[in-house]
């Protein structure tokens, strides 16, 4: 198992009252090379377990083991790819200079710039490396957190909702990049979503949240074969059932 | 407890002094204000006599002399110029200030280093008319501000009810010419410049020195006496070329060649000079003077006790 | 170059007002030579070579104060914003140095540190220290938190962090308080040039008062306002190669 959410809670001081319980009792399990998706409606605490899952907020009560490792800091197999590309990219470092960050402290500034272009290639970003971040758009930005992020080669990519910031056909063009890199690295990736299309796109399996205090309330085989293509996937019988049960779900979670 | 650091790490140089003339010359940091008074302590350094006595001179020029006695209790400087007044006042409140040397006196008769002037046409001529105005002295509680109401007195008014404003001597001459006070009383080369410019609106009414103390003190040199008591050969050796110094100011007495020193260290343009008084450069300080001047503090209100006179004058003064 | 603005205009306007105001006597002082004079006296005392040495000590006592009181001000605003303990400890204490005005600090300063460039230059420093500080405070708070997480998820230590991540991102703000440190240092310079001692402008000023040299003092005041001006230009200048991105950000 790379990454285990062993019965975590998660609870925050309120001035004043008891404590805010946010997260009750999540058991979670990603096995290495897997594509899980944790899909929730909003404000259902799913950066919350993701910044848990990746060591920068402690839980409360219960454990998070890394290949079976508790952990109580961020664990080095792990990157995280946050939702506010905008904020995690260093506004004064070019894109090639951003993308080194993840490595300089480890290889020295000179080889990290050089190990820069393998990735930035990937995402397609190649000969964007002088470019300064806030020269580019919003997609070309989060290509550039995910280039950054596959430099520091994790086996495990936690992503926080990183395409609800950009326009639908973005989106699309993420999915693929993102389809594509799985396809050609095994990554283990935990993708937190409201989404729902773009969870039964990307992922493996699917953990359903349930609203706070939060849950797992059901998680779905998606079994849909790879390669996926992003507008074809859509079409499927499979992707329809999906798509049916799971907004049901979430929807009637919503009324009820 | 700056000073005693000071004093002891100057003690042994001190010593050593007569030997060492040559290479090593003893520092010595003096607190001056760019006026006519200093002329000889300027002389003495261009001409060298402090460096014949193995002393360097550090000039530090204050404006009004505010920071000097204060930085002589503070042990940043060795030697200050200032006024008698703010000197004594210091002595009553118990600081060791000591008497080095003379700088400067009243002559006996006018033209006086310090006058009072008014505006023509103000209908004003004697202390008597200047009860209920605004005089201005450049401080309150010091030599000019005390020699002014010595004469408002001697001219039949009451100094209590003259009002003193305290405006600095380079804005004096607008103060008055503009009407913001009544009267003012000027030092030189402030009295010349103001006569210069202003010539036909201001006029001089008074000598406030020759009026009421014809050679009066003024301004003398003191230092610690702590220190005066550890260095005295040093301050031995400062006063001889210091005194020197006043010798070639005195020699040159009207000459150019003195008029030019002064120009040099004050900037005060040569022209101006020309029209300027001068104060008398006393070498000493008597007790008799420092007597005469204390009666006339207590005299204006600046009573208390003072120490016997005669104690005050180290012995570099006695001369 | 841009041609000139009506702000340049306005300022050769008042020149002209000046000179004819000291010309035709409207002002009628010794202390309001016309600016032709000024200019000139200027013009002498530059050739002499006294002004600018004077100018040279000024300008050296000023950015040795803006220096060590630009690196104390960036040290310990991080030092606060970083380390919450610093700012229980020492809070306190900076928050009742800063409204004391900087003319009633000058005596004690004199009695601990002599009447040289120590003193001066620390008068310089505790005026730069105080907006550089809270300037960089505010920047710490301003440093995004995701910046920071990114940070920690790449296994980068806290001491990197803080030099790659939270000082470049406060960057803007402690040059923003340097900016106006400089203009008031260059004033708190001469004003301690003035206390006591022959070096520097303040000194010079100080010396042409007493001698009622009205057009040397306005050369003064002429010379100040130009090097203040260029200062900032130049500062400005500098501000924008070192954070383009921030400008560019249109922030």
């Amino acid at each position: 198992m790379l990454l285990e959410l062993d019965a975590v809670s998660k609870a925050f001081p309120t001035r004043g009252g008891p404590p805010a319980r946010v997260m009750e009792r999540v058991s979670l399990e990603v096995r290495a090379g897997e594509f899980m998706a944790v899909l929730g409606p909003s404000g259902c605490g799913k950066s919350t377990l993701l910044q848990m899952a990746a060591g920068l907020l402690p839980p409360t009560e219960g454990v998070v083991r890394v290949l079976g490792r508790p952990i109580t800091a961020p664990p080095p197999e792990a990157v995280y790819v946050f939702q506010q590309y905008s904020r995690s990219l260093l506004p004064w470092r070019s894109v090639r200079d951003n993308v080194a960050f993840a490595l300089e402290h480890r290889i020295g500034r000179r080889a990290a710039r050089a190990a820069a272009e393998a990735p930035l290639a990937q995402v397609g970003l190649a000969g964007f490396g002088d470019h300064y971040p806030w020269q580019l758009s919003g997609g070309m930005q989060q290509r550039v957190a995910i280039a950054r992020a596959l430099a520091a080669e994790p086996a495990l990519l936690l992503m926080d909702e990183p395409f609800s910031a950009v326009d639908a056909l973005t989106r699309l063009d993420l999915h693929a990049l993102v389809l594509e890199i799985c396809a050609r690295r095994k990554l283990t990736v935990l993708l937190v979503t409201h989404d729902v299309e773009e969870a039964i796109t990307l992922a493996d399996r699917i953990a359903v949240l349930t609203p706070r205090p939060t849950t797992v309330a059901q998680v779905i085989e998606v079994g849909i074969d790879r390669p996926r293509d992003p507008v074809a996937t859509r079409e499927l019988p499979r992707f329809l059932e999906l798509r049916h049960a799971l907004l049901e779900r979430l929807m009637t979670r919503h009324v009820g | 407890m700056n000073i005693t650091r000071r004093a002891t790490l100057a003690l042994p140089a001190a010593l050593a002094a007569p030997a060492l003339h040559a290479q090593a010359p003893t520092k010595m940091r003096v607190s001056v204000i760019p006026v006519l008074d200093v002329a000889p302590l300027h002389a003495a350094i261009r001409e060298g006599y402090f460096a014949a006595e193995g002393i360097e001179i550090d000039t530090s020029t204050t404006a009004g002399g505010a920071t000097g006695l204060p930085g002589l209790v503070a042990g940043q400087f060795r030697v200050v110029f200032s006024n008698v007044v703010s000197i004594m006042l210091g002595v009553r409140e118990g600081l060791p200030f000591r008497f080095v040397s003379g700088a400067s006196v009243g002559k006996d008769s006018p033209p006086d280093i310090l006058a009072l002037l008014v505006r023509k046409g103000s209908g004003i001529a004697t202390g008597k008319d200047l009860e209920g105005k605004r005089l201005a002295s450049n401080t309150r509680n010091n030599i000019v501000w005390l020699r002014g109401m010595a004469w408002v007195e001697k001219t039949g008014g009451d100094w209590r009810r003259v009002s003193t404003v305290e405006v600095p001597f380079p804005q004096m001459a607008d103060a008055l010419a503009g009407g913001r006070v009544d009267a003012a009383i000027f030092s030189e080369p402030f009295v010349a410049a103001a006569l210069e410019t202003h010539g036909d609106r201001l006029e001089r009414i008074g000598w406030p020195i020759s009026e009421t103390a014809p050679g009066g003190t003024n301004a003398q040199y003191v230092a610690m006496a702590e220190d005066l008591a550890a260095n005295a050969e040093l301050f031995d050796r400062f006063a001889r070329a210091l005194h020197k110094g006043v010798d070639w100011v005195n020699a040159r007495a009207g000459q150019p060649a003195l008029l030019e020193l002064i120009a040099a260290f004050s900037r005060v343009p040569l022209a101006r000079l020309q029209r300027t008084a001068l104060p008398a450069y006393p070498k000493g300080v008597t007790p008799a003077e420092l007597d005469t001047l204390v009666a006339t503090m207590q005299r204006y209100g600046l009573t208390g006790s003072y120490p016997a006179s005669a104690g005050l004058i180290h012995r570099t003064a006695r001369v | 170059m841009r041609a000139p603005t009506s702000g340049t205009w306005l300022v050769l306007g008042l020149l002209a007002l000046w000179e004819a105001s000291a010309r035709f006597g409207w002002v009628d002082s010794p202390n309001w030579p016309p600016v032709t004079e000024v200019l000139r006296a200027l013009w002498q005392d530059s050739v002499t070579g006294e002004l600018p040495a004077r100018v040279g000590g000024s300008l050296y006592r000023m950015a040795a104060g803006l220096l060590a009181g630009g690196a104390a001000g960036v040290a310990v605003g991080l030092a606060f914003a970083l380390v919450p303990l610093t700012a229980r400890l020492f809070g306190l204490v900076v928050e009742a140095v800063r409204p004391i005005p900087i003319p009633a600090v000058i005596p004690p300063l004199v009695l601990f540190l002599g009447l040289d460039d120590p003193m001066k230059i620390t008068v310089v420093a505790l005026t730069v220290f105080f907006p550089v500080l809270t300037n960089t405070m505010q920047g710490v708070r301003a440093v995004e938190a995701e910046a920071l997480a990114m940070g920690r998820t790449f296994g980068i230590g806290p001491w990197r962090r803080a030099a790659c991540i939270v000082l470049p991102s406060c960057l803007p703000y402690t040059l923003a308080g340097l900016r106006v440190a400089l203009g008031l240092a260059l004033v708190v310079t001469v004003v301690a040039e003035m206390i006591a001692g022959e070096q520097g402008v303040g000194s010079y000023l100080v010396l042409m008062q007493f001698a009622g040299r009205a057009p040397e003092m306005y050369a003064t005041v002429l010379l100040l306002a130009g090097l203040g001006y260029a200062l900032n230009r130049g500062f400005v200048a500098l501000e924008h190669r070192a954070i383009h991105w921030w400008f560019a950000m249109g922030r």
